[in-house]
């Protein structure tokens, strides 16, 4: 069942000159519940900005220009005892929740998304190790988390499940009464994660989770999200830089570049059958530790300013495979079972299918061959298309 | 690349120590304390070989930035020497230095930093022709500017001789960096971290350009990362630094494909590849890296090792051991307590030693009672002690619940030594390699079982 259904939306950051820069540009997609989704891509290619959209986070210049994202939850006024969305709520145009009970989260204002945040969506800061109050004990903060969101909760029962929290991602209970600076990184990681349970979210959202940690940790901590996953049942929203950390937890996952989404589609798919020029080039240009033999092989050039963008694919410039149609229009997503099967390139209907983003979808074999070559990635190359 | 015996040396360090902080505040003098600095580079020796492309590996804090500024003499070693070319770079004449100063470089890990912003890159880069007097006037520090800029890949040159830096993107930043390093033709680059503040998609470029360029200046590199994927890709040899020591040194592809050391098996084990996806294996340690200023004794990391190395004569299995002394661990530090098991069997000894017998491990190397619990107890029956091993830990439990915590840690501390514990490993030869690690030691079982998980009965 789809947890969250994001609509071709949009998002702009306000700049001098009446400008503005396109940090999300009529992305779609969907997470299932139960999944982790993944957000793939280099920086300022709009994944942190889709992320933060979700609950509303956008810093002070950053909107969001069109479209929805529809939730399978409502806030607690427009619920009936069984949770679901009271029938005049959603008959009433004035209130943004569909027939089939989703709720349009681009759509409530900031003191009805408060509602949903934590309760319903928790995030998971980048430099989340940073983020605790160093003034507060961890676990008051906690215990403020739930106590915020569950107001009929008790005091006492709150602080039972922040230390019942704690101790499920391998933190002993007693260290409640601790102060962050008494805490480890790894340890400060793994109570920022228990905070964001707190309310028993349906969708975490896992911003950059491990970035700042070294290897062993990330190691323990990418084990304890997946924990968390099936211990609690939730969907997780991960975005990251590093391909290999996306490899191993996401389900299925999105390769995002110049705030669009390239490729997406399950993990497997888009390793094994990558269909999108830059995924390909992504792949090309960062090593494993399993291979000896190795020939890395970088994508020329620099990802674009998206500060006004000109009409056309976003990776043209970069992208050795360009003809003239991607210079008109970005291409839409197409459906990359049916252009293999085909030949034709078809746009995707479902949006958990595989997709990609390529005007050439239909001559997938003949890319992924030259991909391979290291002539395809030269800037001479690229500049005699 | 081999080792060949035509081969000279290029860098020699011996034994050479860091140590930070040795100030003291008045306070600290009038009360009599030691000093207690932060020793970030431990005891290491090493060779780089001439041509060798050698990596330092390691997660934060082990002393890999710090070796390296060693090495370019950004730092005067606190003990130990290093020769570079047969000179001893600490008692230098200033003719020699001024040679070594134009000999030796370093690449910087962030671009963004490490630029000024108000020179451009032709100042940037032909300052340290000035400093070393190098060219024959504008002209022609002009002309080795332009070549070695082509040289980076920043083609045309002119088009970026009279850019500031935040016209450039990180890749070209990082381009400009190496281009100052190189224009005096250096014999030696030492590169910490060279791309970790590159996007993916250009860090390929950058690391190929290092490749490429190391042949056409006759470069020696020495590769600073704590990724170890770029490790194995760039270097033939490579160093696994943990807590200023080094742990593991060999060639790059044996390290990776065999590690000998524990603390080099748990990092490998630790990465996550794409080829692997959730197959592999994950690192089997407990807890992360402790303070700098307060290390561990004996080998540095056995508070953490899975092969730590029961005494003579124990009888249990080695996971009982290890289990046993992460017991003792945890009493040390305070972190076992009546409140640590459930309320209604607190004064239960054996309670108190089933929750402290667990290891703080991923689920695949915790037993199943572990796994069923959350991580919270084993079972005991299950754990191979020694009987009298067992009543040792009883009794100090106990003595934990009657309030006394410093006889519990000294009982403990009398039963469950360990060589790891009390003496320092010193960096052997095995399998073609240096570990510095009891399991090494002299002709034992664990010296040629290649998976080091047997644990010594000897």
């Amino acid at each position: 069942m789809t947890l969250l259904e994001v609509n071709d939306l949009s998002i702009r950051y306000r700049v001098d000159d009446d400008e503005a820069v396109h940090a999300v540009d009529d992305v779609s997609f969907s997470i299932e519940r139960g999944e982790t989704y993944g957000l793939v891509g280099e920086s300022g290619c709009g994944k942190t900005t889709m992320a933060k959209s979700v609950v509303d986070l956008l810093d002070a210049n950053g909107y969001v220009e069109s479209g929805e994202l529809w939730f399978d939850g409502t806030l607690p006024e427009w619920e009936d005892e069984r949770g679901e969305p009271r029938r005049e709520i959603i008959e009433d145009d004035r209130y943004p929740v569909r027939e089939d009970g989703m709720t349009d989260l681009a759509a409530l204002d900031e003191t009805q998304i408060r509602d949903v945040r934590w309760r319903d969506i928790a995030i998971i800061p980048q430099s989340a190790m940073n983020s605790l109050n160093p003034v507060y004990k961890v676990g008051d903060q906690i215990t403020e988390a739930i106590l915020r969101h569950e107001p009929e909760t008790t005091k006492a029962e709150a602080d039972e499940r922040a230390r019942d929290l704690l101790e499920r991602v391998g933190i002993e209970p007693d260290r409640a009464d601790d102060y962050a600076h008494q805490f480890s990184g790894g340890m400060k990681q793994r109570a920022v994660i228990a905070m964001a349970m707190a309310c028993n979210p349906d969708l975490l959202i896992a911003d950059e989770p491990t970035t700042a940690l070294d290897v062993i940790i990330q190691d323990r901590i990418l084990e304890e999200l997946e924990n968390i996953q099936e211990e609690f049942g939730v969907s997780i929203l991960v975005i990251s830089h590093d391909i290999s950390v996306m490899a191993e937890i996401c389900d299925r996952m999105a390769v995002m570049y110049g705030g669009k989404v390239m490729e997406s589609g399950r993990k497997d798919d888009i390793f094994e059958e990558t269909a999108n020029p830059y995924t390909l080039g992504l792949k090309n240009s960062f090593p494993t530790i399993t291979q000896s033999e190795q020939q890395l092989v970088s994508i020329p050039g620099t990802p674009p300013t998206l500060r006004e963008p000109e009409a056309g694919c976003r990776f043209r410039d970069r992208c050795p495979f360009a003809v003239e149609a991607c210079a008109s229009e970005h291409p839409p997503m197409y459906d990359v079972e049916s252009a293999e099967t085909s030949g034709r390139a078809r746009e995707a209907t479902d949006r958990r299918s595989h997709r990609s983003a390529c005007h050439r979808v239909d001559e997938l074999e003949l890319l992924r061959t030259e991909a391979l070559q290291e002539d395809t990635w030269t800037e001479q190359t690229i500049e005699s298309r | 690349m081999d080792r060949t015996d035509d081969r000279e040396p290029l860098v020699e360090v011996e034994n050479v120590s860091k140590l930070f902080d040795m100030s003291q505040g008045v306070v600290d003098t009038v009360l009599g304390r030691d000093p207690n600095p932060v020793r970030a580079v431990d005891d290491v020796s090493f060779t780089i070989e001439r041509g060798d492309v050698v990596g330092i590996a390691g997660e934060s804090g082990c002393g890999k930035t710090t070796l390296g500024k060693l090495l370019v003499q950004l730092y005067e070693p606190t003990e130990g020497s290093i020769r570079f070319d047969g000179t001893d770079v600490t008692s230098m004449t200033t003719a020699q230095e001024r040679e070594f100063r134009q000999r030796v470089q370093m690449i910087f890990q962030d671009p963004f930093e490490s630029l000024n912003p108000r020179m451009t890159v032709y100042d940037t880069v032909a300052e340290p022709l000035k400093l070393n007097d190098i060219g024959e006037g504008y002209d022609d520090r002009r002309e080795r500017v332009r070549d070695v800029l082509n040289d980076v890949g920043l083609a045309p040159a002119e088009v970026y001789l009279d850019s500031f830096p935040d016209e450039l993107s990180g890749g070209e930043r990082q381009r400009v960096a190496i281009a100052r390093a190189l224009v005096v033709d250096p014999d030696f680059v030492v590169a910490d971290e060279p791309v970790s503040m590159l996007d993916v998609s250009i860090r390929a470029g950058v690391l190929n350009l290092m490749k490429r360029l190391q042949d056409e200046y006759d470069l020696t590199y020495l590769f600073i990362s704590h990724d170890l994927s770029l490790i194995r890709y760039m270097c033939d040899r490579a160093g696994i630094m943990y807590l200023g020591n080094m742990v593991e040194q060999g060639r790059t592809d044996e390290l990776v494909e065999d590690p000998k050391h524990p603390y080099t098996e748990a990092l490998f084990d630790a990465v996550p590849d794409v080829e692997l996806g959730d197959e592999r294996r994950r690192a089997n340690a407990t807890g992360e890296v402790p303070s700098p200023r307060n290390p561990p004794s004996g080998c540095r990391y056995h508070p953490r090792c899975a092969h730590i190395i029961p005494p003579d004569g124990w009888t249990g299995s080695q996971e009982a051991f290890r289990r046993a002394f992460q017991f003792k661990l945890k009493v040390r530090r305070g972190e076992l307590g009546p409140g640590s098991v459930d309320e209604g069997v607190a004064d239960d000894p054996e309670e108190l030693v089933a929750h402290g017998l667990t290891l703080d491990v991923p689920d695949e190397y915790q037993s199943r009672t572990e796994v069923e619990t959350g991580g919270h107890r084993v079972d005991l029956s299950a754990v191979d002690l020694p009987p009298d091993a067992r009543q040792v830990l009883l009794d100090a439990a106990q003595s934990i619940f009657d309030g006394d915590v410093e006889s519990a840690a000294a009982a403990l501390d009398e039963r469950f030594t360990t060589v790891c514990e009390s003496d320092r490993p010193a960096p052997r030869p095995a399998d073609g390699r240096d570990v510095a690690c009891h399991l090494y030691d002299g002709g034992g079982p664990g010296a040629t079982d290649s998976r080091v998980g047997a644990p010594t009965d000897d």
